[in-house]
């Protein structure tokens, strides 16, 4: 159990998302940052569709109730425990009225707080995320605010090893393009219907994160992309990484609490490999995107599944090795 | 594992000045220990043997990160304080990351080898002056 006690908003109860529920208009939701919730997960040998707190703003504090193992993955930044360092993509054992504190992040700009056992919310539809536009799932379909107690499936000391890390995802699986972090992305319905110059300058010029961005949908700014004519398409599924252009030519992309249709015309998709790039994209960074090809969009989800098996084979090793006592 | 496996794994440690070696795996244990005063020779010998001094030691072995990948500052640089459990260092084993922990408080007064070495098992990697 631990108790919220810091009043910065938007922190939520995320999962892997909910998948297959599209189609009764029910969007997907889920972390920002896959494999930020999939490291936490293995670090504390959770279930891999356990949930964990999203964290957007920072300072964020929360006190534990109870001794219960976490890990602190995603964003790296200045995190303490009862004002010790905690290292990023961190597992460690907290015990009952020790104070988490998150700083603000010195890179990305998500941090996950996963609790042994994953955080421990009646799941809806098949998923413990938040869906906040619906108001269900996840803590009482809201975001947490101070005071509110969650518990962990899996409180106490922990049986398995504590304090110690894994490489993270941008390190292990790093993309730049001229130095700028990059997301790979394929072309989709509209795209051949944007004017030659625009569709160049999108693969070739550096785009801004606006403040005009959260989990429903990040809009960017940069060279206005124009249509050769005027476009008028009906309503149509969309899904999280669809990059639509409104009228004005400033890119729209949807992330996990997009809903499931829209109207604009669609120039591309960040495949769903690279969707956590972007999750972890602060507002008012820079971001270039790379055009790839559907087997490329494939072999990228090999290699993120790769690293979390070889991350996951190691902490197997781990866990057998003769524990050393303090 | 086949005994030429171990012969160069041998030949490796060897190579690598490392103390020994650990291997684990369902159904497997292969524990490789070189003879102690061969690797004693090899280690710095001008350490100081003064009571004041501790040196700080591998908890196994990989590759010394003296900073954290996603941070810039070193973990602990010479003449800091440190805290009794303090992480000094990290030995990194492919993707995973294990801490090196301080024995004592006191402070640091030698880092005695350099960010992204391969060290062994016991190896001294920075020297804790305590107080006496």
């Amino acid at each position: 159990m631990i108790e919220i006690i810091s009043a910065t908003a938007l922190a939520t109860v995320q999962d892997a998302g909910r998948s297959g529920s599209l189609g009764y208009g029910v969007g997907t939701s889920g972390a920002m940052d896959h494999l930020a919730l999939a490291i936490g997960n293995l670090l504390l040998g959770n279930p891999e569709g356990a949930a964990a707190i999203e964290i957007p703003l920072f300072p964020f504090e929360v006190r534990f109730v109870q001794d219960c193992a976490f890990a602190v993955t995603g964003a790296a930044g200045e995190a303490t425990l009862d004002g010790q360092p905690l290292l990023p993509f961190w597992v460690l054992q907290a015990r009952e009225g020790q104070v988490l504190s998150v700083g603000y992040p010195t890179s990305g700009s998500r941090v996950y707080l996963c609790l042994a056992g994953g955080v421990d919310v009646p799941p809806v539809l098949g998923s413990r995320s938040t869906q906040l536009r619906g108001e269900f799932g996840g803590f009482e379909g809201r975001a947490l605010q101070q005071g509110d107690r969650l518990a962990a499936a899996r409180p106490g000391l922990s049986e398995g090893p504590v304090d110690f890390g894994v490489i993270s995802p941008s390190q292990a699986l790093a993309l730049h393009c001229d130095g700028v972090p990059a997301m790979r992305v394929l072309p989709a319905a509209e795209y051949e219907c944007f004017v030659e110059d625009s569709r160049n300058a999108f693969w070739a010029d550096d785009w801004k994160i606006t403040g005009q961005s959260n989990r429903y949908g990040y809009r960017l700014e940069g060279t206005p992309i124009l249509p050769s004519a005027p476009m008028e398409i009906r309503s149509h599924g969309i899904v999280p990484g669809v990059i639509q252009v409104p009228h004005g030519g400033q890119p729209i992309i949807q992330m996990r609490d997009a809903q499931p249709s829209g109207g604009y015309p669609k120039f591309g998709t960040v495949i769903e490999a690279d969707l956590w790039r972007l999750g972890q994209a602060p507002v008012g960074s820079k971001v270039r995107f790379i055009q790839c090809s559907y087997p490329e969009a494939l072999d990228a989800l090999d290699d993120n599944r790769r690293y979390l098996e070889q991350v996951a084979r190691l902490i197997d090793l781990h866990r057998m090795a003769p524990r050393q006592g303090h | 594992m086949s005994n030429e496996e171990i012969r160069q794994l041998a030949q490796w440690l060897s190579e690598a000045r490392l103390g020994g070696v650990e291997l684990q795996r369902p159904g497997m244990q292969l524990v490789l220990k070189r003879h102690l005063e061969s690797v004693a020779a090899e280690e710095s010998s001008d350490l100081p043997t003064n009571a004041n001094q501790v040196p700080i030691r591998t908890c196994g072995l990989g590759q010394l990160l003296l900073s954290h990948p996603d941070q810039p500052q070193v973990l602990i640089a010479e003449d800091n304080h440190v805290d009794k459990g303090q992480i000094v260092a990290l030995l990194q084993v492919g993707e995973l990351l294990l801490p090196v922990h301080s024995p004592q408080a006191g402070h640091i007064s030698r880092v005695l080898l350099q960010h992204g070495a391969t060290v062994g098992y016991g190896e001294a990697i920075m020297q804790l002056e305590v107080a006496s």
